[in-house]
């Protein structure tokens, strides 16, 4: 765990969506690894390193909450958009949301703060000038100037990610007392089902890749990229 | 567990589930086949009820229709299976040439006696047939089911050993991809369309999806349909099923809250405790038992004990079989166009809803009480509707509930946390409106006020230091709060109001300034006092009054002295100025303490008071 971070994000809002209610979208509990993941590349990626989520920590308590909004039905076209290109004319792309309205419920997580653990390793495309130690530095400063390549979010681009590092030795923010719950897996662990891992975006047909997720004393544990206890 | 999951699991336990591949579906007549496939009769199935409500029995899983054609394995409705409906007659002829068509293939080579019976049948058969004396014009568009004559008491065709294992075999066939379910993690064929959830209030009759993916921007990473949420074949199954059972009505198992059909179940290793669990969920809810049943019986002894609950003993001492080791789901769902969606999902230990309820049911407690037992779960939600009158009481509409407060309500009440902010001044608003000052109602603004109270300790302190857990519940003529004092003094404006004129004046205080005295107490109340200075308490003291229930002049003075004192020492208190306007949580405190003032001491201390036709007290229940 040498190049291990750790990252205290928070939000008012946040929404993992289950892929399977996610026309009328309804939360996981915890955050996902694929969104964690997303949240350190938004501070700092590059070819070069591949982000590995260790763990989460649950530090409110998990609640939901429904909302409804005003949504549209289709996607802006990528085929329209590519024919334009050509055409080097935009006449036809185009959404027209008011035209297209849908309103869907979703239930999401009210007042969220985890603190995602990770590490990253290195891809073959790593040339000669990375090493570990560049881009934990990169990381590092990055995160503690709180700058980013976009904002990160949690879960979907509405819900803005706060994000404060945790330097190494410093101690995790404090938990929520009211997470001292059954719920949150404390006393018994809290068996959460089998939760999106990510999505395997090299291999054909693009597969999600599951895993069972257990809450225990406040904390998810990820298996790592590989493990047997990933299903897909 | 996700919902999916843990219905997967309730499934399992399911007493009497119908295998997979085959559904419980509401099947018209039986026809009577002779072994060369002529009719030799038509049996009707449908019940001898008013609605002749068909029979229900567990056939072969119908195929998920769309718009495209699709024939059920040895039953359908007379389109297919007989060619004939009302409806579009050549629509329904290429139906029956489907039928027919798809049973030749899957029957080809069948030996048994029956299932060649049915296929001569189907070759032989024109729709013209379709007519008096044996085939009545009712049945026109049920489904029918098949069996050989003089064996149809021992099963039907398609309950024959030959005709399962072929059953078994097309179910073979019709699997797709492989892909990791996310129910089960196991990699097994992955549903392509998911059976459809019949029984959701407000969706279409016919079914609605709850895991669909019907438009472009429903669809992720090229992903089509079911590839979306890869959810294997038996899982869709297990949970469709197991869904559809608890949505029918009378399973005991659902509650319609506000516009989501609410369905709850336990799970327990003890299947009787996990029924009784169900029922007490039932009773928590407030479903609505037929008086003088068994069930009503058993519910009035659960009653008592949730009453019990509901003063604070814990679970452990009530019903100890319940405190441990039963967990309890309970799932909110909704129409939305084609679609069902979630509108909340919960599961927790029993024990950790009993609590919350206890929570719920002390914080919504107020004196004087709605009713005996604790206020359900339904009846509050339904206070959310605008007040109705229907034959001379007051109703409330279960189709004008606002909807996603009532939800949201039902959310707070199952996890303890705060209630819908909106509710408030949704509730507010509604007594401004139509003047009724509903007691649950009150009850549920005065929930609302002290659980947001103590959650943020705000909540007053007696003055030993210790928190005054029971705020609100009671009058409470030393309360320094400002607006409920003002509610109160606004009570007092109203009774020298009606002692001075009697009850048969038209609009009384309460009706023309109510709302106006809570939101605005600043600008109203100054004339207020006025007007029961100068008129009513002065005609009092006069020894005049229109009141029946005053006897004499000095009657007349005597009340007069006592509410001019009452209502001087309140005024007096106001000294450093009215507030202006009030927030939603002041309009709620004054409602309260108007409410107390004008209804908590009637019988004590005005025997003989008039009694006002909006003075509902007694239970309105829905």
């Amino acid at each position: 765990m040498a190049y291990g971070i750790r990252l205290h994000v928070w939000g008012t809002h946040a929404l993992f969506t289950r892929p399977e209610m996610k026309v009328e979208r309804v939360s996981y509990d915890v955050m996902t690894p694929s969104a964690a993941r997303g949240i350190l590349e938004a501070i700092h990626w590059k070819p070069a390193i591949r982000w590995a989520i260790d763990r989460i920590h649950v530090l409110h308590p998990i609640r939901f909450q429904s909302i409804r909004r005003n949504e549209v039905g289709s996607k802006a076209s990528a085929t329209l958009a590519r024919r334009a290109m050509h055409r080097g004319d935009l006449g036809g792309v185009q959404l027209l949301v008011d035209e297209d309205r849908q309103q869907r419920a979703s239930s999401v997580l009210v007042a969220p703060s985890y603190v995602i653990e990770a590490h990253f390793d290195l891809t073959p495309r790593a040339g000669a000038e990375d090493n570990e130690g560049k881009h934990l530095d990169l990381f590092n400063r990055r995160a503690a100037r709180g700058q980013c390549f976009h904002q990160p979010c949690l879960g979907t681009r509405e819900f803005a990610a706060h994000f404060a590092l945790i330097p190494p030795g410093a101690p995790l923010p404090e938990r929520d007392p009211d997470t001292l719950t059954v719920e949150h897996g404390f006393g018994t662990p809290r068996d959460l089902g089998f939760v999106l891992w990510d999505i395997d975006h090299a291999a054909p047909g693009r597969p999600s890749l599951f895993f069972r997720a257990t809450l225990r004393d406040g904390v998810l544990d990820v298996p790592a990229p590989g493990s047997p206890d990933i299903r897909g | 567990m996700s919902l999916l999951a843990s219905l997967v699991r309730a499934y399992d336990r399911l007493p009497d589930a119908p295998p997979y591949g085959y559904s419980a579906e509401k099947i018209g007549f039986c026809v009577l086949l002779n072994p060369d496939g002529s009719v030799a009769g038509v049996a009707d199935l449908r019940g001898d009820d008013k609605k002749r409500s068909p029979r229900v029995l567990l056939v072969p899983q119908p195929p998920i229709r769309t718009s495209g054609k699709k024939a059920c394995f040895l039953w359908d409705k007379t389109a297919y299976c007989l060619g004939v409906t009302a409806g579009n007659a050549s629509r329904a002829q290429e139906e029956h040439a489907l039928f027919v068509a798809d049973h030749e293939r899957w029957l080809a080579d069948a030996d048994d006696a029956g299932l060649r019976a049915f296929l001569a049948f189907l070759r032989t058969w024109t729709p013209d047939r379709f007519g008096p004396p044996d085939w009545d014009q009712d049945l026109v568009d049920q489904n029918a089911v098949f069996a050989l004559a003089g064996q149809h008491r021992a099963g039907f065709i398609h309950d024959r050993q030959a005709a399962k294992a072929i059953w078994q075999r097309i179910g073979g066939e019709r699997q797709g991809r492989q892909g990791a379910c996310l129910v089960s993690g196991d990699m097994a064929p992955i549903a392509d369309l998911h059976p459809k959830i019949k029984g959701v209030w407000g969706a279409q009759s016919a079914g609605a999806s709850l895991v669909s993916f019907n438009a472009e921007a429903y669809e992720s990473y090229g992903h089509e349909s079911g590839d979306n949420a890869p959810v294997s074949q038996a899982a869709a199954f297990a949970y469709t099923t197991v869904l559809n059972r608890y949505l029918t009505t009378g399973s005991g198992h659902r509650v319609q809250i506000g516009d989501a059909s609410t369905v709850f179940w336990a799970d327990c290793s003890d299947a009787e405790v996990a029924e009784e669990a169900e029922f007490w969920g039932g009773a928590m809810f407030g479903e609505p038992s037929k008086a003088g049943t068994a069930e009503d019986m058993a519910e009035r002894k659960i009653q008592d004990k949730l009453r019990a609950i509901a003063a604070g003993r814990p679970l452990r001492e009530v019903a100890p079989q319940l405190a441990e080791g039963v967990r309890f789901f309970i799932a909110g769902l909704a129409p939305n166009a084609a679609r069902v969606s979630l509108r909340f999902y919960w599961e927790g230990s029993f024990g950790t809803l009993a609590q919350h309820y206890a929570a719920y049911s002390q914080d919504v407690a107020i004196e004087p009480a709605p009713q005996r037992r604790p206020v359900s779960i339904r009846a509050a939600t339904l206070r959310t509707a605008p007040a109705e009158l229907h034959n001379g009481t007051v109703r409330y509409d279960g189709e004008r509930v606002s909807r996603l407060l009532a939800g949201e309500l039902l959310r707070a009440i199952i996890t303890g946390g705060r209630f819908p902010r909106a509710l408030l001044a949704l509730l507010v608003l509604r007594i401004r409106s139509d003047q009724v000052l509903d007691p649950i109602r009150l009850a549920l603004i005065k929930g609302l006020i002290v659980r947001d109270m103590r959650l943020d300790g705000r909540l007053p302190r007696r003055a030993d230091g210790t928190e005054q857990g029971d705020y609100l519940m009671c009058a409470d003529p030393d309360d320094p709060n400002v607006a409920r004092r003002l509610g109160r003094l606004f009570a007092l404006f109203e009774k020298a109001q009606m002692a001075a004129l009697g009850d048969g004046i038209n609009s009384t205080v309460k009706d023309k300034f109510l709302g106006a005295a809570a939101a605005t107490p600043g600008r109203v109340f100054p004339a207020l006092c006025i007007a029961a200075e100068n008129h009513h308490l002065k005609r009092l003291r006069n020894g005049h009054s229109d009141a029946r229930w005053i006897k004499d002049a000095d009657h007349a003075r005597r009340v007069a002295a006592g509410l001019g004192r009452e209502i001087g020492a309140l005024w007096a208190s106001f000294a450093e100025g009215l507030p202006a306007q009030h927030s939603a949580e002041d309009q709620g405190l004054f409602l309260i303490g108007y409410y107390q003032e004008r209804y908590a001491r009637r019988d004590a201390a005005e025997p003989g008071h008039g009694s006002d036709p909006d003075t509902t007290l007694q239970e309105q229940d829905e």
